[in-house]
């Protein structure tokens, strides 16, 4: 029962939340900057520190916020409500920042032998504080963005898809075999050479 | 790498319903059979604490504070450049390429007559201007050319244009003369305490509209942190 409790609480605060964003978004469709701004501010936190972790660059992450909030801007006035603002949001958010991503090309990293009996086990704490930002630099981009959706920002893996614009199973599917190479690589990077 | 894996028993079951648990977002029968299972079940059990501690250092703040009114003032700088100028700004141009496609045009013909309009008005502006600088210039053109040198006396800027200004505080000395250039505006005060400049602008600046678009440009700029119109009174 308890789970259903919390269920039912996220869910209300969701909706509670949806509701003041789309009272913002239909201002932003009459051109009030104000509510432009209101909305703004309330996802600039969340989404610098996730691209931020992202690119491990705050002026790529700045114009991809601006980017993706000028595109708000402009088609606040489309928006009919199939989804959540935040999945609308979001979305945007993730098409420009694998453009953006894909356009300045992986960093050059070396190559990490990762056994297979290593993303079996369970990871430590230390490992985790040591080496997680390096272990998911390394991850595929999709993965990395799915660890990063559920685990940083909180989402549902239903929005997820949303946001991703791909089937429910691809995030799982995502989902298990990032966290497998996470836990492979984060044991790799832990032990000594 | 997208291929679902079989699930053929409730330990594979678990471990691609453990993250879903974790973050908080698995709710109803799904949930119910997990906490079933991992009541029973070491092995998931510790892969569902594991999965957690990562769940923990992922979603913990950092010691990073971004501030949103700085890169706030940005959008709104480029907002407004491009809905003046849109065909400057290529994302502009690209989301209009989404909508021509994906909607009808509306009234290309008051479109094309709008553009022909304009394009005459430019043409009678600018051969306005070349007879005004043709009349105002003629009679110095076998005077030799203007060179500025340290020893030139200094130029005057327009009395009631000014703006304080806070600049990204790793810039270069030839990255802050480009940005002043780029306006045609000079440091006439700061930096303050707070690390504010006050800038002042050429004579062409002698309206609000004029002082704003400065400042909308200076906005644009990323070594450009905060831009407010100053009155020209008193300390920046």
């Amino acid at each position: 029962m308890k789970a259903t409790n919390s269920g039912d609480r996220r869910e209300s605060t969701t909706a509670a939340r949806n509701e003041i964003e789309l009272a913002l978004l239909a201002r932003i469709a009459k051109r009030d900057a104000a509510a432009m701004k209101e909305l703004y501010l309330l996802y600039h936190r969340r989404l610098a520190r996730f691209l931020t972790r992202l690119t491990s660059r705050y002026d790529l992450a700045e114009e991809i916020i601006n980017d993706t909030c000028w595109i708000v801007w402009q088609r606040a006035i489309d928006f009919r409500g199939e989804s959540l603002v935040s999945t609308w949001i979001l979305g945007i958010t993730y098409r420009r920042a694998l453009k953006t991503l894909r356009s300045i090309g992986p960093a050059a990293q070396e190559e990490i032998d990762v056994p297979d009996a290593a993303s079996e086990q369970p990871c430590e704490q230390a490992e985790l504080n040591e080496w997680l930002g390096v272990a998911l630099a390394r991850l595929p981009l999709e993965q990395r963005m799915v660890l990063e959706l559920a685990y940083h920002l909180g989402h549902s893996c239903e929005e997820i898809a949303a946001i991703m614009d791909c089937p429910v199973n691809t995030v799982k599917t995502r989902m298990f075999h990032g966290r497998r190479k996470l836990r492979g690589l984060l044991l790799a990077l832990a032990s000594p050479a | 790498m997208d291929r679902h894996p079989p699930i053929t028993n409730p330990h594979d079951e678990a471990a691609h319903s453990i993250p879903w648990l974790v973050n908080g977002t698995l709710h109803g029968e799904a949930a119910t059979s997990l906490r079933e299972h991992l009541a029973v079940c070491s092995r998931c059990r510790e892969s569902y604490e594991s999965e957690k501690r990562l769940y923990e250092t992922m979603r913990a703040e950092g010691p990073l504070v971004f501030a949103g009114e700085p890169s706030f003032q940005k959008l709104m700088a480029r907002i407004e450049i491009a809905e003046r100028a849109p065909s400057m700004d290529p994302a502009y141009e690209a989301l209009r390429g989404d909508r021509a496609r994906s909607s009808p045009r509306r009234n290309p013909s008051r479109t094309a007559i709008a553009i022909r309009w304009l394009a005459a008005a430019v043409l009678i502006e600018s051969a306005g201007l070349g007879l005004l600088a043709w009349h105002q210039h003629s009679p110095s053109l076998a005077s030799p050319a203007r060179y500025e040198t340290l020893a030139s006396p200094a130029r005057t800027y327009g009395t009631n244009a000014r703006a304080r200004v806070v600049f990204r505080s790793n810039l270069s000395l030839h990255d802050l003369a480009n940005v002043l250039h780029g306006v045609d505006a000079h440091i006439i005060d700061g930096p303050t305490d707070a690390n504010v400049y006050t800038l002042g602008f050429d004579d062409q600046v002698s309206s609000p509209d004029q002082l704003e678009a400065r400042l909308a440009a200076l906005r644009a700029q990323s070594a450009v942190l905060f831009v407010e119109p100053a009155s020209t009174h008193g300390a920046p």
